[in-house]
């Protein structure tokens, strides 16, 4: 089913005036009680399309959708390039190539990933950085955090590490010892397996197609597969 | 002075409570301010990420004591009779200020723990704004619980159901029930801040919208005497327009979480129009004031209603209205703009309201019959925490603007783009701008709290309180 | 690109805070019996108007939305007036 949003709003709002001036007729308007009409259709017809809606949209944000992909995805070269007919940004997916130097199966795949939101809501993530642009605003957006150049390119010889996981990990277990400026991030005791899964939890949600947010962002192809 | 009901004296506690809750929202927010410019300050102590914690949960739990304050205030003057449960009001008073003494504790001493449910239950849960554990989570429910029982309950013993009475029984069900949106864990974050944004968009911009509309309607009744036909008809008109253009404004939150694009045409839609309740309240404050001269017994509190109205109009409308089309907020989203406004949107929507609420209660409890409250200190107050709010809002703009050119609209997004536009003159030079008006807000706080500990009780204001009486 | 949006919100900040300003001096010139500041209002009246049209004649937004903003600006030179009509009629039914 795909919903139209014009329809929608065209249709809340005729809905709403329709019904109200049935059911208020005969009544003043300057009275109360033909305001109190208004005020209860206007707003259960909102509510009622909120609610109509939020079944169309956990459907579809569900892990395993098309927006929203299976945690598995972490095993594949994740990309971000621009559709021109969307006119947005958007997740490309390439070969196999694993994380941490293998490939997790698809339970392996969920721990992780739940893991690694525990770790994230448990260190507070939320109140320095923001996550699909919600958060504070302190410390950079992580949204396609994954996919930055600054890991390869900076980080990546600074902890000297080979692979850009490894670097991801070594740095979010000792951000106090590899400022990257006068903000720094504080070490939040990671352990090895929590910064592990912290990795993994930033390479998935880099995955997400969230309608082309963060724009401008470079380019990410993948290779052929 | 009238004599008090037991809910009244409740709601003094829950008053007083909150205000002191107020002033460490301005403490935290002072440091988390500081660190901006010194990254060192308190650095591995009390880290930005806590104090912004902090700084943000003080603000929704002070809030909330003051909105609790004003249903215990004018429940009984509504009702004409004592509120049914007020022992289990008491009760819970106590229970939700020890509640929220634990969790500063534990913010403070604990900051955050290792990733487990053990964390999220007894620790934080880490999701900005409800980072209250789970346990305080049931907690505020049950409190949230006890409080609309003594609604509907005092509302049926004196069957006296009212509009207003209606309209926030109805409202107090949709504010508490979605709060429990917020009480679940889910690996996938996309679903997480769907259900979040239930809580905290839907609390802020249209649950909490209409019961300060209840509170300011009892206000204005009790205060200028504006009839009750007149109060009831227009609280539905507000209800119509907040719920009418609020709850699907709701989609201009899901533009870039992974939901589905009609959302980025209904969010744009309907929150463009949110501004109109606004706009309505403003006319209708206007007309109040001209008709009243701004006379009345109780000047500051007619004072903080007015910028209320006024307050709501720039930080939702104009500061809410000029990011939420999904073209503009694909570049604004996340950055300062949405600081400058969070900052007015709730000073002046919700800031004013407790505190006019709050000067109308020490009015009937201190200042004798033929007596005004007035004096200078408040005026001070008033005028400093305007000053105060517009020059941090105004720095956080001019921020605001700069990131979202710089980082986003420039340079892409990165971390070195965040980096960059951060050290450019329009945002440091900002963020000590709006250091010097945050000190200004919290000089303010503190005259604020010396007029509200002293009025009607200092040998001046009582003098001039003669001559005006 | 950066300047395109930079435009868009500053429009938007301007039509909005115009309306807003619109919305308050029309009130206060109907109330105080002040024509002249029912005049100025209308000149704000104007200025939301023209930001209105701004974000319109920008090329990055699509048809629809313009014809979205355009109406919008378009239907809110009315909107204070109405609303000032019904808040008098209001008090008038009510208050005798």
């Amino acid at each position: 089913m795909s919903v139209g949003w014009l329809e929608v709003v065209v249709a809340t709002l005729l809905v709403s005036l329709v019904i109200s001036l049935v059911l208020a007729r005969g009544r003043h308007w300057l009275e109360p009680g033909f305001w109190k009409v208004a005020a209860t259709i206007t707003s259960s017809v909102m509510a009622i399309t909120l609610v109509l809606l939020t079944f169309h949209t956990v459907q579809a944000i569900s892990m395993g959708s098309k927006r929203v992909p299976r945690p598995e995805v972490i095993n594949k070269e994740i990309g971000y390039v621009y559709n021109a007919d969307r006119r947005a940004m958007e997740p490309v997916f390439g070969k196999e190539v694993g994380l941490f130097g293998k490939v997790w199966s698809q339970q392996e795949a969920e721990e992780l990933i739940t893991k690694g939101k525990l770790v994230i809501q448990s260190r507070n993530c939320m109140d320095c950085h923001s996550l699909l642009g919600n958060g504070a605003y302190y410390a950079p957006d992580l949204t396609k955090a994954w996919l930055d150049p600054k890991w390869d390119k900076q980080i990546m010889p600074m902890v000297g590490a080979s692979s850009r996981e490894e670097a991801m990990k070594v740095w979010l277990m000792n951000p106090d010892k590899y400022p990257t400026w006068v903000r720094k991030m504080p070490n939040l005791r990671l352990t090895e397996d929590e910064a592990k899964t912290v990795v993994a939890y930033l390479k998935w949600m880099s995955a997400i197609d969230t309608n082309g947010f963060p724009a401008n962002f470079p380019e990410v192809q993948v290779s052929q597969k | 002075m009238e004599r008090l009901y037991e809910s009244q004296k409740l709601a003094l506690w829950y008053f007083w409570t909150a205000l002191v809750l107020f002033g460490a929202q301005l403490l935290f927010g002072l440091l988390s301010a500081i660190q901006f410019i010194n990254p060192d300050f308190l650095y591995g102590t009390l880290n930005f990420m806590t104090n912004r914690m902090l700084h943000i949960n003080a603000m929704v739990v002070w809030l909330l004591m003051g909105f609790i304050a004003g249903i215990y205030w004018f429940l009984p003057l509504e009702t004409g009779r004592e509120v049914v449960g007020i022992k289990l009001g008491k009760l819970a008073y106590f229970a939700f200020v020890g509640a929220v003494a634990i969790v500063v504790l534990v913010y403070l001493f604990k900051q955050f723990g290792s990733g487990d449910f053990f964390t999220l239950w007894f620790i934080t849960e880490g999701r900005e704004y409800i980072e209250a554990p789970r346990w305080a989570d049931i907690g505020i429910v049950a409190v949230a619980l006890i409080v609309a029982f003594n609604v509907i309950g005092t509302a049926v013993a004196s069957k006296r159901l009212t509009g207003i009475l209606g309209v926030l029984i109805v409202d107090l069900a949709f504010l508490f029930g979605l709060y429990l949106a917020g009480m679940f864990f889910t690996p996938n974050i996309s679903v997480d801040q769907f259900w979040w944004w239930w809580v905290v968009h839907l609390w802020v911009e249209a649950t909490w919208e209409v019961l300060v509309g209840v509170l300011m309607g009892w206000l204005l009744m009790h205060l200028l005497g504006t009839p009750r036909r007149i109060i009831e008809a227009w609280l539905y008109v507000e209800v119509m327009l907040v719920f009418g253009t609020g709850i699907l404004g709701l989609g201009h939150h899901y533009y870039w979480i992974g939901t589905p694009e009609y959302w980025l045409g209904i969010g744009g839609f309907f929150s463009s129009l949110e501004p109109l309740p606004l706009v309505a309240m403003v006319i209708h404050a206007v007309y109040d004031a001209g008709v009243h001269k701004l006379k009345t017994v109780n000047r500051p509190a007619l004072f903080w209603a007015f910028a209320q109205a006024f307050g709501n109009l720039f930080g939702a409308g104009v500061w809410g209205f000029m990011h939420t089309l999904p073209q503009i907020n694909l570049f604004s989203h996340g950055t300062q703009m949405a600081a400058a406004h969070g900052h007015l949107a709730f000073f002046g929507a919700y800031v004013a309201a407790n505190l006019a609420l709050f000067y109308f209660a020490l009015g009937k409890t201190r200042v004798k019959e033929g007596y005004i409250l007035n004096g200078t200190p408040w005026k001070i107050a008033y005028i400093g925490m305007i000053i105060g709010i517009f020059g941090m809002v105004a720095a956080l703009t001019v921020a605001g603007f700069a990131q979202t050119m710089i980082e986003r609209a420039t340079l892409g997004s990165t971390w070195e783009a965040y980096i960059q536009a951060q050290m450019h003159p329009w945002m440091e030079e900002a963020f000590k701008w709006r250091l010097f008006f945050g000190i200004i807000f919290f000089l303010s706080y503190a005259v604020l709290l010396y007029d509200l500990l002293t009025a009607g009780r200092r040998v001046e204001a009582l003098k001039e309180a003669e001559v005006v009486g | 690109m950066a300047e395109t949006i930079y435009k868009l919100m500053l429009y938007g900040f301007f039509m909005v805070l115009f309306a807003g300003a619109y919305a308050i001096l029309y009130a206060v010139g109907r109330f105080s019996g002040l024509p002249l500041l029912t005049k100025a209002s209308y000149s704000f009246a104007l200025l939301q108007f023209l930001s209105g049209l701004g974000m319109v004649l920008s090329s990055y937004l699509d048809l629809l939305w313009k014809a979205i903003i355009l109406f919008s600006i378009f239907a809110y030179l009315f909107i204070p007036p109405v609303m000032w009509r019904v808040v008098v009629e209001m008090h008038k039914r009510h208050e005798n």
